[in-house]
């Protein structure tokens, strides 16, 4: 008890230099659990894009409706993908809007339009060469593309932006480690009489550093818990500002998961232990 | 039990406060260090109770030469002694049988709460204090401040007692009960190596006597001159 009474002195003689630095530390918690869920959903989203492989299926010019959906269906159960069918019509109206010029001129080609405009059929799926090779072995199928590397320089930006995230963070934890150490220098001040005692009294030296253990300890509990308040409350606001900044942005996610309290948690109940553990006792 | 050989001690940039001390003491002994204001006898005690080291020489106390001992010896030598520093030193924000009670609790192993309670207690009573038993330090005046530095040192049965100038700021009526558990605590096995100024003690308390003067320290078998 007589530890708790000792370990609060910094809050009852100094009150306004202890809210202020709780106030830096949840700030930076904050900024932390901001740069994390962002690395975090930066690397989801990339894992996705990157797994995003558009297959195309260029079909003869002469194959008949049947012999579409023959395909189709021969895809759906032998690939396991859903196919999609672009018609000619579909693939002129594109073009229209993309290359009005281009598409012109198709269409003043009247009958010799069938030959020149492929159908085909698209999939989302990331095939195996093997599977690649099957697909153009079948009926009705003139060739097969991949879309691999679409999205290459997409990727290459959101890990880019990923490291930068890493760097800010690596850069927050520091400036917290730095904080709560200079937290714990002034602490030690607090509890100079009493370190004193417990050592002229033969206390072994973890006992020397126990109240500045409960006291910094403590501090970063309650900050974590006042971050993960903060962040649940403003998380979601985050997320829809973070998403309208780009439609690549769209899908990615700043939920609390056990990750996130994990980090929460560690880094501030974590850096408050090590910062009172590493600092010497008998420093003040 | 106590054993200094050739103790010196030098502050910064001034004549030696103490010069090759010699001193032995076995358990149970009683020793008053007498001297005028400066002799030296602070520093005396404060090496006796390891707060500070010598310049020179060796000190050893339970057979340990503190010196060449680890920390972790040292920690156990020191919840051997029981120490009253002149500037007594209690917590503001603790209440009277806290700033007790906690010299107990840091001896090294668990007492029962109600051993550790009525320890307590013993002392507050026998030095007035059990009125004041939840009162915090910062109420206290100098004299039951340093009745509770007393009761902190006696209350865990130490080996070795050292006290400097306790009764400095007490009345009559209580100099003569902190002397009272004082001498029980000698009675008790415990050796006790005080300092003090004041003669009526020194009269009435008939023990071994050290003169400190100009850094010297003589031993006065037989009766103390001071």
């Amino acid at each position: 008890m007589y530890l708790l009474k000792v370990a609060f002195r910094p809050w009852r003689r100094a009150w306004l230099s202890q809210f202020l630095g709780l106030l830096a530390f949840v700030f930076l918690l904050v900024t932390g659990v901001f740069l994390y869920s962002l690395h975090q959903g930066l690397s989801d989203l990339a894992r996705q894009i990157d797994a995003k492989e558009v297959i195309t299926v260029f079909l003869h010019p002469g194959t008949t409706a049947e012999a579409e959906e023959g395909l189709v269906d021969t895809i759906r159960t032998q690939v396991g993908a859903a196919p999609e069918i672009h018609s000619q019509e579909e693939f002129l109206q594109k073009m229209k809007a993309q290359d009005p010029r281009l598409s012109e001129e198709l269409t003043a080609l009247g009958g010799e339009l069938k030959n020149l405009v492929p159908k085909f059929l698209t999939f989302e799926q990331s095939l195996p060469v093997a599977e690649m090779d099957r697909l153009k072995q079948m009926p009705s199928v003139d060739a097969v593309e991949r879309s691999s590397h679409r999205f290459t320089n997409t990727v290459a930006a959101l890990r880019a932006f990923r490291v930068l995230c890493l760097v800010l963070l690596g850069g927050v934890l520091t400036t917290l480690f730095v904080l709560t150490f200079q937290m714990v220098k002034v602490h030690q001040v607090f509890y100079q009489d009493f370190v004193q005692f417990l050592s002229q009294w033969g206390s072994r030296s973890w006992r020397l550093k126990s109240p500045m253990f409960v006291s910094v300890t403590s501090a970063g509990l309650l900050c974590s818990v006042v971050a993960a308040g903060i962040w649940l409350a403003i998380g979601p606001h985050v997320q829809s500002r973070i998403r309208n900044l780009s439609p690549a942005m769209g899908e990615i996610g700043f939920e609390m998961h056990s990750q996130q309290w994990l980090f929460l948690f560690g880094a501030g109940v974590g850096i408050a232990m090590a910062a009172s553990l590493l600092s010497r006792a008998r420093d003040a | 039990m106590i054993r200094l050989q050739g103790v010196s001690k030098r502050y910064v940039q001034s004549p030696p406060v103490l010069d090759r001390v010699e001193l032995e003491l076995k358990q149970g002994d009683f020793l008053y260090v007498v001297g005028d204001s400066g002799a030296g006898k602070s520093s005396l005690l404060r090496i006796l109770a390891t707060e500070e080291g010598p310049t020179l020489g060796e000190v050893s106390l339970f057979g340990f030469d503190l010196q060449k001992s680890s920390q972790s010896r040292l920690s156990s030598v020191r919840r051997q002694i029981g120490y009253v520093p002149q500037n007594v030193r209690i917590f503001p924000d603790l209440t009277v049988f806290e700033n007790v009670a906690v010299s107990l609790d840091l001896m090294g192993r668990r007492i029962p709460a109600a051993e550790r309670e009525s320890r307590v207690q013993y002392f507050l009573e026998r030095l007035g204090l059990h009125r004041k038993r939840d009162h915090l330090g910062v109420t206290l005046s100098g004299g039951e401040a340093q009745r509770v530095a007393v009761a902190r040192a006696l209350v865990r049965n130490p080996q070795l007692l050292i006290a400097d100038e306790p009764t400095g700021a007490q009345d009559r009526e209580f100099t003569w009960a902190l002397m009272e558990q004082i001498v029980l605590a000698n009675k008790n096995g415990a050796t006790v190596v005080l300092a003090t100024h004041d003669r009526e003690i020194v009269r009435k308390v008939r023990k071994r006597c050290a003169l400190l003067e100009a850094g010297k320290l003589e031993i006065e078998e037989d009766s103390c001159t001071f």
